[in-house]
């Protein structure tokens, strides 16, 4: 646990030594504001309020996250200093861990930082739903986690960042489709399947959260998608040894 | 201390190292000499626990690489190729963080810290960002993160490359001080630098080791030339006739004339007898016979020899 901490610590130090992490923060707080304030009618709301915030919130996730986890690996392999790492007396399965936790930190500031925008419109509407804001904010962490997961497999396939970025976008802009209401009733539609295939991918566990339930299929399925995609990272890691 | 057994690596269709064995014991500076590409690095990768090989056997301190890989990291410092660091850390964090990764309490990393920093004169660089320091200095705080935990064996992938020729006589001092008390393998293209430092020399071509032993036994086991200078007084003719006649001899040329001697080369088939046949000749002839010196291939001819592109190679 100790070694996980390590890694953390110089992973989150990475991120803030640059802009890159700032620039992040700054650029998903406007986007998501910018979203709210302007696709919604602000004035115009009363109860659901936050749901327009989010609404798109996947996929601005499967742009944006790729965008924090490309360097956890590229990174390393473009600088050469995996061979350090690789070297050190570390386990690599607490390097991967360390790693995939210092993105979610960034994502859970990205997120703490759009807090501001629904508290300040719940000053402009009475009777607000405080357990559906909840439940959508545990939500939007709760899903971010498959995308970390992912994102992090695809940086070590590669020595470019920015091939890192691009295929982990498009990737997980397929995955936050699969379950959008229109493309489940074509899905159905045209095979029976989208009922289905809706379970695999974000949309459809995010917006139970949103409508203010924490069920715990989401929770299973966030889990089991990140355990998946860590221990493949991990794999694959190890496998450059080879 | 370090016992390599028969190792292979294929990279695809490439072999980068094929049936290397070698042994490396307490109190050794030991230098992989070999052109680029001959799989130098991939060994020391594979001593290092970086990658695994095909199949063979490495043991560090008795430690399998495969079964304790982690206590055999703990045994080594490293300095890869190309000597990478984060870029985006001030030295002094790098350090912490090296620190940190080694398992070194808070008390422990300020002391190794300090021991490292002074060992390798980067004091007044603690506060520079990576990337703004120059590669000599780069370089150092790579030696330094590798010396962090006091480790028993040190392995430096090309660790003068690139640097000034100042900054490579200093590394060398400091590489030299380590060997005092630590077991080093260090790699380099150069042979006067392996020469200059290193207590013994493993020849690499093509993934294969084609020698191994002190300078100065590659010099002879390697060789098959006898060479002496004869410096004599006597009818240059006659003398050179003379001395080409020597059985197995296959060239005298003349390299000096003064004070009436005339300086030969003789260079003949390896033999033991070469000194003595000239001795005989002169003594025979009436010449004056003013000194008679054995001369060796040079290191350098050796590694020529060794490493020359499409000739056969010599079995490990």
């Amino acid at each position: 646990m100790k070694n996980v901490w390590t890694i953390y610590r110089r992973e989150i130090a990475a991120y803030f030594n640059s802009p890159i992490a700032y620039i992040i923060v700054v650029l998903f707080v406007m986007i998501l504001s910018f979203i709210f304030f302007i696709i919604n009618d602000f004035g115009g709301q009363t109860q659901p309020f936050i749901r327009g915030y989010f609404t798109l919130l996947p996929w601005v996730f499967a742009i944006f996250i790729p965008a924090v986890t490309m360097r956890l690996w590229a990174e390393e392999m473009r600088a050469g200093t995996i061979e350090l790492l690789m070297t050190m007396p570390i386990k690599s399965w607490e390097i991967v861990v360390g790693k995939y936790l210092a993105a979610y930190t960034v994502i859970l500031i990205c997120l703490l930082f759009t807090l501001p925008a629904p508290l300040l419109a719940a000053t402009a509407v009475t009777d607000v739903d405080w357990g559906a804001l909840f439940t959508t904010y545990v939500g939007a962490a709760v899903i971010a986690s498959v995308y970390i997961a992912f994102g992090a497999w695809i940086s070590t396939f590669t020595h470019n960042q920015i091939v890192a970025l691009l295929v982990s976008m498009i990737v997980l802009l397929v995955v936050s489709f699969v379950g959008f209401p229109p493309f489940t009733l074509y899905l159905n539609r045209l095979a029976g399947l989208g009922n289905f295939l809706s379970w695999f991918g974000t949309y459809y566990h995010f917006q139970e959260f949103s409508r203010g339930l924490l069920n715990p299929v989401g929770f299973i399925y966030a889990g089991s998608v990140t355990v998946f995609f860590l221990v493949l990272n991990n794999m694959f890691v190890e496998g450059r040894k080879y | 201390m370090i016992k390599v057994e028969h190792i292979y690596k294929r990279y695809g269709a490439t072999i980068a190292v094929n049936n290397a064995s070698f042994e490396v014991k307490r109190g050794e500076i030991v230098g992989f000499l070999g052109p680029n590409g001959a799989g130098k690095s991939t060994c020391l990768k594979i001593v290092t626990c970086y990658i695994v090989a095909d199949s063979g056997r490495v043991v560090v301190d008795g430690l399998d690489v495969l079964e304790n890989s982690l206590e055999v990291r703990r045994r080594i410092g490293y300095l890869p190729e190309s000597t990478p660091v984060y870029p985006d850390m001030e030295v002094g964090e790098y350090l912490r963080f090296m620190a940190r990764a080694r398992q070194l309490s808070p008390a422990q990393s300020r002391e190794a810290i300090a021991r490292v920093v002074e060992l390798t004169g980067i004091e007044r660089m603690m506060k520079k960002t990576v990337t703004h320091l120059s590669k000599g200095y780069k370089q150092r705080v790579g030696i330094a993160q590798s010396l962090m935990h006091d480790p028993p064996v040190i392995i430096m992938d090309e660790p003068t490359s690139g640097l000034d020729p100042h900054q490579i006589i200093e590394i060398r001092e400091l590489i030299r001080e380590l060997g005092k008390s630590k077991v080093i393998v260090l790699s380099s293209h150069i042979l006067q630098e392996i020469s200059a430092i290193c207590t013994r020399i493993l020849i690499i071509k093509e993934g294969r080791i084609v020698a191994n032993g002190t300078p100065a036994e590659l010099q002879t086991i390697v060789s098959d030339r006898s060479i002496f200078d004869a410096r004599l007084r006597g009818d240059e003719s006659a003398v050179g006739g003379a001395l080409r006649g020597i059985a197995g001899v296959e060239s005298v040329e003349v390299v000096a004339q003064a004070d009436g001697f005339t300086t030969y080369r003789v260079t003949g088939r390896r033999t033991d007898r070469l000194g003595c046949e000239i001795f005989a000749l002169a003594k025979e002839g009436g010449w004056e016979l003013s000194s008679l010196s054995p001369l060796h291939d040079t290191l350098e001819d050796v590694y020529l020899q060794l490493t020359a592109r499409g000739e056969p190679t010599q079995a490990a």
